[in-house]
């Protein structure tokens, strides 16, 4: 059966890489005696995969992981035997069991939303964000391994706000209180803004690299460390592509 | 979150910041106030490389069973944070509780390489710890060295206040027993090395006096007038006569980070029957014992469900020599191999029972063949007592090939005693052979073209090996042979099949200093290492003109210790350690090795090596106990 699982990373965990996290979650299945379905072949490994991956110092209490396995029994008791084999600072959160035609989280991640928090220690003018997003166009320099492109994210921001009730209000597909980062997490910081942006393998956005355009634009030296970014939920559009984007968090049945 | 050392600014900008969190899987946390001894176990080298050791595994379980201790770990900070470490003056940490390391009581450090000795004076330095034992104050930790390079401890005589001789599981516990009577009794700390002084296997340098003679030669080494009696002549090596009562961990620590052995490691036995001259690792670690087999299941087992590794290795010096082996691999495949566990054969002598498991385990097709002749004629081999004949090769290769095997690894030796440019010649001839054997199979069972690569390094004396005496080369000697060998291999018919392997000279002349190195070196050392000189054996980071300035600007001709034959009279450095095979059985040795005769090994007949004192098995059953 097919399941896909939402977790949270955060804390020290932060500093564990996206392939480092993978190996942690297969050895904690292992440990934990899950029936996890292999592949074929000479050296056949665990069948499961990572929705979206998480930047190097990011946090989440909202990515998914996709796994199969050949049974779960109750899903909180099979939730807490694999969270028992993990420090807390990665939890499984839920489970939910996919049709077996769904594709793999990987290739349904369309977008995802992020709290940016502001480290202690450093300031930004973030009043004027509301300006920044106002424009028509934001254009960026993305780099990528060999070349580097004038790319408009302004499409790309599919929504913001400056807390996180303004932020929850656009959203009707976000029933669930956003529950920001800092109270529960973190010491030391403020959260600024709420962006949902695209996220994906076809076109990405990384939270960091709005941040980085609205510091540019505010004449200001971008500092990475300034800022912390949460994750808070990952989402797939079920429009098909056409018309008006329906995002539906990866843990609901994702079958357009 | 959890408390650690390094703000994130820090974290975020150093390469793979994991290596400085701790809180791996199956670390061990105490709360600090329970105890009475913090001890901080460090490997001075890179995390993912300290990770992979066993030993440091099998001693922080051990200590951790103590209710009254707790053991941390410690692995050298990288070059990245080494640089933020200075600037920021920031004192270097434990990993468990992130608390600076000189809070600690101990502070180990395990020596598994000469090339290491630069990165203990690191280790020392950022964690704000006088480099000299003998400027260390009360609350300092007492710095303590063990590992192979312990039986040879004199370069760094000056920066240990004790060096632990042989294997920790018999002596450590009495150690850390005095050291808490100690403090209870409110003694110093000099009191505790008086203590410890007292005890089997411990080494404190401070005690003894080296003299040396107008050659630059070891005049004298005896125990300074205000100890006699404190401390011992002689340190005897720490024997465990039967290795299956003793600790092994059920839980090693899993890190974040691939480590260079990311996998469970099975001790099956320590020691090895072979005796060749060459290895130090054959003499020291005499005599061999095997660990229980049905204690080794259940560690097998213990081990991957505490871990969820996905690939176990059974350590030896040579697996192939364990009398259950078969039935031990056997167990390993049935048992654990259909859930996708890898099981990992190193040392493996190639035979029908090898290439049966490795067709078991791994794709053929992406694995090779290892054979390590180390030298090339079968004359040379005799003289290093290496009990491989060319027979054996080929008949290995040729039913690997058979098997479906086309690449071969070949490991050889440079420079050992006695060698001419025939034995150098038959390096070239014997991996030709190989490849030849390859083509005599007809042409539908091959799979492709045979590829083989032979790889050499060069050699090094090392002590308490019957080579203990002999002339090392000099640098350009061992280029001279690499040049030669790599001439010899063009002009063999399959020189298309065959790659050439080559080290760097340098560093060995380096490893050649320090492996028979004395008192005299210390100074020496810590010049190169003000001079920027850490970790050494990265090629990146290795300086050897900081070196060559640093012994001439303390009066060291590295020659002395390398290429300079010593006479059977000389006193050698280590000759107050008894590793138990006595200096008249290496003698003995190397005179045989002169005269081209082999040795049989222990399973055979007992040469009477002196390690029969420890009572293994083995021994006992030769009359020799
Ligand atoms: S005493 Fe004999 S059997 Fe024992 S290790 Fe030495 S040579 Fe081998």
């Amino acid at each position: 059966m097919k399941l896909r699982i939402k977790f949270s990373k955060t804390g020290t965990m932060k500093f564990i890489s996206h392939l480092d996290l993978m190996r942690y979650v297969q050895k904690a299945l292992r440990r934990a005696e899950i029936p996890v379905a292999y592949s074929q072949g000479f050296s056949p490994h665990q069948l499961l995969s990572f929705a979206a991956p998480l930047g190097l110092g990011d946090t989440s209490e909202g990515d998914y992981l996709d796994l199969t396995v050949h049974s779960m029994g109750e899903p909180e008791e099979f939730l807490e035997k694999i969270n028992r084999e993990m420090n807390e600072e990665i939890r499984l959160l839920s489970v939910s069991v996919q049709e077996d035609k769904t594709k793999p989280s990987m290739a349904l991640v369309a977008a995802a939303d992020y709290c940016v928090n502001l480290r202690e220690g450093h300031g930004i003018a973030i009043e004027s964000f509301p300006e920044f997003m106002g424009q028509k166009e934001i254009v960026v320099r993305k780099k990528s391994k060999r070349t580097e492109q004038e790319v408009d994210i302004r499409p790309m921001i599919y929504s913001w706000g400056m807390d996180a009730d303004g932020f929850r209000r656009q959203q009707e597909e976000a029933e669930e209180p956003l529950c920001p980062v800092q109270k529960v997490y973190e010491e030391g910081l403020t959260p600024i803004c709420y962006l949902r942006l695209s996220c994906g393998s076809s076109s990405n956005v990384k939270p960091d690299l709005v941040m980085e355009a609205f510091c540019k634009w505010l004449g200001t030296e971008y500092e990475p460390l300034a800022f912390q970014i949460h994750r808070l939920e990952t989402y797939a559009d079920l429009s098909g592509g056409e018309g008006k984007k329906k995002f539906v968090p990866l843990k609901d049945q994702c079958v357009p | 979150m959890r408390k650690l050392a390094l703000p994130e600014e820090i974290l975020l900008t150093v390469e793979k910041p994991a290596r400085y969190l701790g809180n791996e899987t199956n670390a061990v946390h105490k709360e600090k106030e329970t105890v009475d001894i913090r001890f901080c176990m460090c490997f001075p080298d890179v995390y993912e490389i300290g990770m992979s050791h066993l030993g440091i595994q099998i001693l922080y379980d051990m200590f951790n069973k103590r209710e009254d201790t707790w053991c941390e770990r410690l692995y050298s900070p990288w070059m990245d944070l080494d640089r933020v470490l200075r600037e920021k003056k920031i004192p270097l940490f434990a990993l468990e509780s992130q608390d600076p390391v000189k809070e600690f009581d101990f502070l180990g450090i395990t020596l598994q390489y000469e090339m290491c000795y630069t990165n203990v004076l690191q280790i020392l330095d950022l964690s704000g710890i006088p480099f000299f034992a003998a400027d260390r104050e009360e609350a300092d930790p007492i710095v303590i060295g063990g590992g192979p390079c312990a039986y040879n401890p004199e370069p760094l005589a000056d920066f240990f206040d004790l060096f632990y001789i042989g294997e920790g599981e018999t002596s450590y516990f009495e150690l850390l027993d005095r050291y808490r009577e100690n403090q209870k009794a409110g003694g110093s700390r000099r009191d505790f090395l008086k203590m410890a002084a007292g005890l089997e296997g411990i080494y404190v340098p401070q005690f003894y006096e080296a003299e040396y003679g107008e050659d630059g030669i070891l005049a004298s080494f005896q125990v300074k007038e205000a100890y006699r009696g404190i401390a011992k002549d002689r340190i005897k090596k720490q024997v465990v006569s039967d290795l299956s009562g003793t600790y092994y961990p059920e839980k090693p620590v899993v890190p974040f980070i691939k480590a260079v052995q990311d996998r469970v490691v099975l001790e099956i036995q320590r020691g090895c029957i072979r005796g060749c001259r060459f290895c130090q690792a054959g003499m020291i670690y005499r005599p061999v014992r095997e660990r229980d087999l049905e204690f080794l299941k259940q560690r097998a087992g213990a081990m991957l469900k505490s871990t969820g590794q996905e690939e176990i290795s059974l350590s030896s010096l040579s697996s192939s020599d364990y009398s259950r082996l078969k039935e031990l691999v056997y167990y390993l495949i049935d048992e654990f191999g259909s859930k996708g566990v890898n099981i990992s054969l190193p040392s493996l002598r190639i035979d029908a029972f090898a290439l049966d498991v490795m067709g078991k385990v791994q794709d053929i097709k992406k694995s090779s063949l290892t054979f390590a002749p180390e030298a090339g004629s079968q004359r040379l081999r005799d003289v290093i007592n290496k009990g491989l004949t060319e027979e054996v090769i080929l008949n290995g290769a040729r039913e690997a090939f058979q098997g479906g095997w086309n690449r071969v690894k070949l490991y050889f030796m440079l420079g050992q005693p006695t060698e001419t440019e025939e034995d150098i010649e038959a390096i070239a001839v014997l991996s030709d052979k190989i490849a030849r054997e390859y083509y005599k199979l007809p042409k539908d069972q091959r799979n492709g073209k045979v590829q083989i690569v032979s790889s050499t390094s060069f050699f090094v004396p090392k002590p308490f090996t019957p080579f203990q005496w002999v002339r090392m080369c000099t640098g350009e000697e061992f280029l001279e042979k690499q040049r030669f060998l790599s001439g010899k291999l063009k002009e063999q018919l399959n020189r298309k099949s065959i790659q050439y392997n080559w080290h760097e000279a340098e560093l060995t002349m380096l490893e050649g200093v320090f492996a028979r190195g004395d008192r005299q070196l210390g100074a020496a050392l810590l010049s190169a290492y003000q001079k920027g000189c850490m970790f050494d054996s990265w090629s990146e980071y290795f300086h050897y003109d900081r070196w060559l300035e640093a012994f001439e600007e303390n009066g060291i001709d590295p020659m002395f210790y390398t290429a300079r034959e010593r006479t059977k009279e000389e006193l050698l450095p280590w000759d107050f350690i008894d590793a138990g095979v006595t200096k008249a059985f290496l003698w003995k040795e190397y005179e045989r090795a002169l005269a081209g005769q082999v040795t049989p090994n222990c399973k055979v007949q007992c040469s009477g090596c002196g390690a029969g004192v420890y009572q293994a098995e083995i021994c006992v059953q030769k009359g020799r106990a």
